[in-house]
C-alpha cells in the first residue's frame, strides 16, 4: 500500500506543479483580455483538480486554499466581479503560495498555521468584495513563509512520453528480439551457409540498435516551450512602471530533458536583465521616439545539431563607453589601445562586470554574465551578444541537442587521446610553413584562404608533451566557436565516433578546457576536449581576443602579407 | 535508489570498542580508513591523466561504465619515491554521492582499532598533513595508524561539492 500511495503523492505533485502553471498562465491571459471566458474555465478547472486532488491526498491547507480561490473564479464566471489589477495580483500571489505548499507536501514539513489562516481570510474577503483600495502588501499572500528548502536528495525526476512513442520503442525491441532469434538460428546451421545468414541479421540487428538510439534519445527530448512557459509571470512582475510586452517563438523546439533543467538559470537570468536593465521607462522611451511598450522576444529554432535561443529587447543598449572605462580601471584593455565594437561587447561577459552599470544606475544584481557564460559553456553551449545603442540587445545562446551523445573526432597528442566535438570542426589540414607566421607578441597565426586564423598548439593548452613541435609534421584542425576561430595544432587524427558523454562534475568537477569524458570500445577513458574553453586557455582568462585581440583585429579578414 | 555512504554513517559493533577500519600502506607508513566509506577495491588499472590537474589527482578511470576520478595518496601525503609497486592497488570509496579512487602501495588488513582523537604526536606531525588525518589508530603497544579523513582527503583533491539537487 505505501508504494501506491507514494506513487499517487509524486503523481499529485507533478500535475500539481503543472495545473498551477496553467492557472497562472491563464491568469495572465485574462489580464490581458478579461473577456477571455475560455481562460476562465481553464482557470477554474485547474484549480478544481488540484482541490479534488489534495482533498483525497489529505493535504486540506491545499484543498482549503484552492477551494477559496475557486469561489473567487465562481464570481468572476458569474459576472459579479471583474478580474483587475488587485485581484489578479491576489490571484498570483495565492498560486504562490500553494507553490510553497505544494514544496511542503513534497518534503513533508508543514508551513505555519497562521500564514495559511491568513491566505484563505485574504481570498474571502476579496470574494466577499471590498470596494476600497486595500493596502497592497496584503496581496503578498504567505509572503513571509519561506519556501521550504529542497531536499538533499533529488526525488527521482520522471518524464512524460507519449504513449505513441513507447509503442514505437516496444515495436523496435520486438524487432531486435526477432534479429537475436534469427542469429541463433543462423548459427546452427552448417557454417558456409551460417555466416551469410549470421551476416545478413546482423545488418538487421544494427540497423535497429540505431534505431532503439535515436528513438531512445527522441523520448529524452522535450519542448523548450516548458522553460519559456515561466517568462510571461516574471516579465509581468518585472514591468513594474514601465509597459513591457514578451513575444516568444520556437516553443516546440525540442532539446534534452537534461539541458532543459540547467539552462533554465541562465535563460531567466538573460530575461531579467533584458527586463530590468535594457528597457527604458516609457517616459524615456517617447522621448526616443520610440513605442511605449519595450518588447523582449525570445525565440528558439534548430540551427544544423544545435539549438539557438535568443533573447532580444528594444531597449537601450550597451553603455560602450562605460564598458570601456570599466575595462581600463580592470587594466583589461590599454589606454591607448584601439578596441572594436565587438570586442567590448564581449568584455561585459568578464567577472566583475554587470550589465547593469553599463545600461542603467540601478545597482547591479550581484551576478554577472560571468556566470551566465561559464553556466551556458558547462553544457557545452556557447553565448554571444550584439547590442547597438538606443536600439537594442540582442543575447544568443547556442546548446547542443543532447548531452548524452555527440559526433567527436578522435585525436592524439604525444601519448594521449582526446575527442574534439564534430559540431565545432570546420576543417583538418597539415600546415605548410609558409602558411604560418610568428607575430612579434608570440602568437603564431595559420593563414586559411586569405584569412589569418590564431594557431594553438594544444600541447601547450593541455601541458603534455607533443610528439612534434614541429607544425608542418602535425594536423591543424580548424576550429569554429560561437566566438571565434582556431587552428588547433594536434598530432594526428585517428577518426570520427559516435561517443556517450560522461561528465566529469558527477564524481570529479568541472575541469577547464573539457567537456567530460566518454569510454572507448576497448574501455579507455578518453577526455573530450570542449572548443570555447582551449580557446579561453590559450587566450588568458578573458575572451579569445582579448590578449592578442588588437593584433588580430590589424590582420583579420584582410591578406595576410606573409613574407 | 543509488546507495550512498558517508563516515557519519558509522556503525560501533557493541561487541567492541571500535569500529572496522581498512589499513593500507604508502610508502614506510601504514594508513586506515573508515572501512563503511569503501566500496571496493580494484586492481591497477589504466587512468587518464586529466591535464592541468594538480599532480596527486592522476587521472580518471573506467569503473564499470562511470568516470571516476583517482587520487595518489603518494603524492597527497608527500611520500617521496616512485609509485610502481607491483601490489599497487585502487581503494574505490564513497563520499556522499561521490566515488573516488585512492592509489595506495598495497592494502594490508581489516581490523577493529581504538581510535584517539587529535593532536597527532609531534613525530608526527612533521611529516603528515594533520587536515586530511582523522585520528590515530593504535595497534599495539608503539605501533600506530594514521585514520585518513575519507571526505578531508576528497576535498583536498578538488572535488566539487555534491550536487543537493
Amino acid at each position: 500500500m505505501k508504494i501506491a500511495v507514494d506513487t499517487l503523492l509524486s503523481t499529485f505533485l507533478e500535475e500539481a506543479s503543472e495545473l498551477l502553471s496553467v492557472i497562472e498562465s491563464t491568469c495572465l491571459r485574462l489580464e490581458q483580455d478579461a473577456s477571455d471566458r475560455e481562460a476562465l474555465s481553464e482557470m477554474f478547472r485547474a484549480t478544481h483538480s488540484i482541490k479534488g486532488a489534495a482533498a483525497t491526498l489529505g493535504f486540506t491547507e491545499i484543498a482549503r486554499l484552492t477551494h477559496e480561490q475557486e469561489s473567487l473564479l465562481d464570481l468572476l464566471r458569474d459576472g459579479a466581479r471583474e478580474l483587475d489589477a488587485e485581484l489578479s495580483n491576489l490571484l498570483l500571489s495565492s498560486i504562490d503560495f500553494l507553490r510553497i505548499l505544494i514544496g511542503h507536501a513534497r518534503n513533508g514539513t508543514a508551513a505555519e498555521p497562521e500564514h495559511v489562516e491568513d491566505a484563505i481570510e485574504a481570498l474571502q474577503g476579496a470574494a466577499a468584495y471590498s470596494p476600497q483600495p486595500t493596502d497592497p502588501n496584503e496581496f503578498e499572500l504567505g509572503a513571509r513563509e519561506e519556501a521550504p528548502r529542497e531536499r538533499l536528495v533529488a526525488s527521482g525526476s520522471t518524464l512524460r512520453v507519449s504513449t505513441e512513442r513507447l509503442d514505437q520503442l516496444v515495436n523496435l525491441v520486438g524487432e531486435l528480439m526477432i534479429s537475436e532469434e534469427a542469429i541463433l538460428q543462423a548459427l546452427e546451421l552448417p557454417p558456409v551457409e551460417s555466416q551469410a545468414r549470421v551476416r545478413e541479421a546482423m545488418a538487421r540487428m544494427t540497423q535497429n540498435t540505431r534505431e532503439l538510439q535515436a528513438l531512445v534519445m527522441a523520448v529524452r527530448m522535450v519542448p523548450l516551450g516548458r522553460v519559456f512557459a515561466r517568462f510571461p509571470r516574471m516579465v509581468r512582475d518585472l514591468s513594474l512602471g514601465r509597459r513591457l510586452s514578451l513575444e516568444l517563438a520556437g516553443e516546440a523546439t525540442e532539446i534534452d530533458k537534461e539541458l532543459i533543467e540547467k539552462i533554465v538559470d541562465p535563460l531567466t537570468h538573460l530575461v531579467r536583465n533584458a527586463a530590468d536593465h535594457g528597457i527604458e521607462s516609457v517616459e524615456e522611451r517617447r522621448a526616443a521616439g520610440k513605442a511605449e511598450t519595450g518588447t523582449i522576444r525570445i525565440a528558439a529554432s534548430h540551427q544544423g545539431g544545435s539549438v539557438v535561443i535568443e533573447v532580444s529587447d528594444d531597449g537601450r543598449g550597451l553603455d560602450l563607453e562605460r564598458i570601456r572605462a570599466r575595462a581600463l580601471a580592470n587594466g583589461l584593455i590599454a589606454p591607448d589601445e584601439e578596441v572594436s565594437r565587438e570586442r567590448l561587447q564581449s568584455l561585459v561577459f568578464e567577472p566583475g562586470f554587470s550589465t547593469s552599470e553599463f545600461v542603467t544606475d540601478v545597482s547591479g544584481r550581484g551576478v554577472g554574465l560571468d556566470v551566465v557564460r561559464s553556466n551556458i559553456e558547462s553544457l557545452g553551449g556557447a553565448v554571444s551578444l550584439d547590442s547597438t545603442p538606443g536600439v537594442g540587445t540582442r543575447f544568443r545562446v547556442r546548446l547542443p541537442l543532447t548531452l548524452a551523445i555527440m559526433d567527436g573526432l578522435l585525436l592524439r597528442i604525444g601519448g594521449q587521446k582526446y575527442v574534439l566535438p564534430l559540431a565545432n570542426v570546420v576543417e583538418s589540414f597539415r600546415p605548410r610553413s609558409e602558411q604560418m607566421r610568428l607575430l612579434p607578441s608570440g602568437l603564431e597565426l595559420v593563414r586559411v584562404r586569405k584569412r589569418a586564423i590564431p594557431l594553438v598548439r594544444l600541447c601547450r593548452v593541455l601541458n603534455v608533451p607533443p610528439e612534434t613541435h614541429d607544425a608542418t609534421q602535425s594536423v591543424c584542425v580548424l576550429l569554429e566557436t560561437e566566438s571565434s576561430q582556431l587552428g588547433l595544432l594536434v598530432d594526428e587524427l585517428l577518426g570520427q565516433a559516435q561517443i556517450v558523454v560522461k561528465s566529469l562534475e558527477t564524481h570529479y568537477r568541472h575541469a577547464d578546457g573539457l567537456i567530460g569524458a566518454t569510454i572507448l570500445g576497448d574501455g579507455q577513458v578518453v577526455l573530450i576536449l570542449d572548443a570555447e574553453g582551449i580557446a579561453r586557455l590559450a587566450f588568458g582568462n578573458g575572451s579569445p581576443y582579448l590578449a592578442f585581440g588588437g593584433e588580430l583585429e590589424g590582420n583579420h579578414g584582410t591578406d595576410l602579407q606573409l613574407n | 535508489m543509488e546507495q550512498t555512504f558517508s563516515s557519519t554513517d558509522r556503525i560501533t559493533s557493541p561487541l567492541s570498542g571500535g569500529s572496522e577500519y581498512l589499513t593500507f600502506s604508502v610508502g614506510d607508513e601504514e594508513y586506515a580508513c573508515d572501512i563503511l566509506s569503501v566500496q571496493e577495491i580494484r586492481a591497477m588499472t589504466q587512468i587518464t591523466p586529466i591535464p592541468n590537474a594538480p599532480d596527486y589527482v592522476r587521472g580518471v578511470m573506467n569503473l564499470r561504465g562511470i568516470v571516476v576520478p583517482v587520487i595518489s595518496l603518494r603524492a597527497m601525503l608527500g611520500v617521496p619515491g616512485p609509485e610502481d609497486g607491483k601490489f599497487r592497488v585502487i581503494v574505490v570509496v564513497t563520499v556522499g554521492v561521490k566515488v573516488v579512487g585512492l592509489l595506495v602501495d598495497a592494502v594490508s588488513d581489516v581490523l577493529q582499532l581504538d581510535v584517539s582523537e587529535l593532536p597527532l604526536p609531534a613525530e608526527l606531525g612533521g611529516r603528515v598533513d594533520a587536515s586530511i588525518v582523522s585520528a590515530l589508530g593504535t595497534l599495539s603497544e608503539d605501533e600506530f595508524v594514521v585514520v585518513l579523513d575519507v571526505p578531508r582527503v576528497a576535498e583536498r583533491a578538488g572535488l566539487s561539492p555534491p550536487r543537493t539537487s
